[in-house]
């Protein structure tokens, strides 16, 4: 190990600083490891005898350790939102598809109370066919000829449904979607609000914590004043 | 101490070698080698500080050393958890994608079973009518032994041409309900990008001020540090004082 110095090299001798690095960079020791938190505590009591070069450098590296701490809190804010998004999707897609279903249960029932009522008509039909026994009344042709006007007609409206249906569902799907994806994002867009607010909450809470806390210590800069006055007017004698 | 280093006056200090505490102390880290790292990702003022300490590596303390090498280990673990943050954010937004698609699927197929049910029931419906009006038609005509084959036929005919033009009411209703739907679609989407636009702003104007809070609890804990060592320090200085024999010193008044 040599003992040369950053001090002793002549081209270094002007350096400039880049940063305003005569003090150390100040931030929470808590974010850092350990081993950093140990050399950090010693080197800091001897900071101001780090050449300006090194200062500057370990200043530097400060900075871009710092701008990737924010690029982490943003992309940590941006995955909560994300997952929260995620999440409120999936819950009102699952709602959307239970409603589906229970409509389609509805309808089930009603087409079977249908079915099942036109069956009976269908009998009360046959029932009259006998009656006219001689045929009289032609019911036999008077309901063929129904049955096919009828499915004629439901033809007709199955193509005018079709029409409707496919208007209809591409203007509902493509609002359904977004509206979708817009309630979930507003969902995640107010739990992130009220997060946003119960931090402002603890931060402003901290803060004045810390005021009243500074104000207390403010004793002591003004006694490191009346000391300083008083060391400047004492002087040693020499022990006899 | 070391040699006395002849430094201009300004500079006149110790350098790390001279610092007593500092003769035994032992690297924590393997940073006798100055780190490697894709120095053109940094700064400008970054790449040049690296350019004038790179060669002169050797002559930094193994304290400097530690330090500036453990500023570098904790920007690289920095560095891997943004990677692995957007990782993840990738993942998430391809779940995003995959749920949206078969979300959108499942909901498109019950859409359409439910519209088969829809239209079934209609068709279910009108037939039900008409075959409830023959069988009225029928009953009565049973009665009434004078109503005719004929005339019973004139009546289905109306009956029919009665329900084409229900039908044409129907589809003409299908289109206003349609534009209807449409347009309460619009405005609840409308609805909540007016919302989405007044949580972003609200969000925007929070951020800013957790920034300016947390820059003010930053200097509000700087200047807490800077007197708590303060106070500190007066203490210790008022024990020095205190252990001074009083008959070693002389006060100069005025």
């Amino acid at each position: 190990m040599s003992n040369q110095s950053l001090w002793k090299i002549k081209e270094l001798e002007n350096y400039e600083r880049k940063f305003e690095s005569e003090l150390p960079p100040y931030y929470d020791f808590e974010q850092v490891s350990g081993t950093h938190q140990e050399i950090e505590a010693t080197i800091l009591e001897y900071w101001e005898y780090l050449h300006p070069v090194i200062q500057d450098f370990v200043t530097s590296w400060f900075h871009s350790w710092t701008q990737v701490k924010k690029d982490i809190e943003n992309l940590e804010n941006e995955k909560e939102q994300r997952l929260s998004m995620l999440q409120n999707y999936k819950d009102n897609s699952k709602t959307k598809i239970q409603n589906l279903e229970s409509k389609i249960n509805i309808k089930q029932s009603e087409s079977n109370i249908l079915k099942q009522k036109l069956q009976q008509k269908e009998e009360k039909i046959k029932e009259l066919e006998e009656i006219d026994g001689e045929n009289r009344l032609g019911i036999t042709e008077l309901r063929a000829e129904l049955e096919k006007q009828l499915a004629e007609l439901n033809l007709k409206l199955a193509e005018m449904q079709k029409k409707f249906e496919e208007t209809q569902s591409q203007v509902t799907r493509a609002f359904e979607n977004r509206i979708m994806l817009f309630e979930s994002e507003v969902t995640s867009l107010k739990d992130q609000i009220a997060k946003q607010e119960e931090k402002i909450l603890q931060l402003q809470t901290e803060n004045t914590q810390l005021k009243t806390q500074t104000n207390k210590l403010k004793i002591f800069e003004e006694k490191i004043a009346e000391i300083m006055d008083l060391i400047t007017t004492i002087s040693f004698k020499e022990p006899e | 101490m070391g040699d006395e280093v002849n430094l201009p006056l300004f500079r006149k200090k110790k350098t790390f070698w001279q610092i007593k505490e500092l003769e035994g102390y032992l690297s924590k880290l393997n940073s006798q080698i100055p780190p490697d790292y894709e120095v053109t990702t940094m700064s400008l003022d970054h790449q040049a500080l690296d350019e004038i300490i790179r060669p002169n590596w050797e002559y930094l303390h193994s304290l400097e050393q530690d330090f500036i090498f453990s500023w570098f280990m904790e920007y690289q673990t920095a560095q891997e958890k943004k990677k692995k943050l957007q990782k993840e954010l990738e993942e998430i937004n391809k779940e995003m994608a995959d749920t949206q698609h078969n979300s959108e699927s499942k909901i498109d197929e019950l859409n359409g079973q439910l519209q088969m049910l829809s239209s079934e029931i209609l068709n279910l419906k009108n037939e039900l009518i008409q075959k409830n009006q023959l069988v009225e038609d029928l009953s009565s005509a049973i009665q009434d032994k004078q109503l005719s084959r004929k005339e019973l036929q004139e009546k289905l005919e109306q009956r029919i041409q009665d329900m084409k033009k229900e039908m044409i009411l129907q589809q003409k209703e299908f289109e206003t309900s349609q534009m209807e739907i449409g347009k309460q679609f619009e405005k609840k989407v409308m609805e909540l990008d007016e919302e989405k636009l007044l949580l972003n702003e609200t969000i925007e104007k929070n951020k800013e001020q957790i920034s300016k809070l947390e820059k003010e609890n930053m200097e509000l804990k700087k200047k807490h540090h800077l007197l708590t060592n303060f106070r500190e320090k007066i203490i210790k200085l008022q024990s020095i004082i205190s252990e001074i024999p009083p008959e070693l010193l002389t006060r100069e008044d005025g």
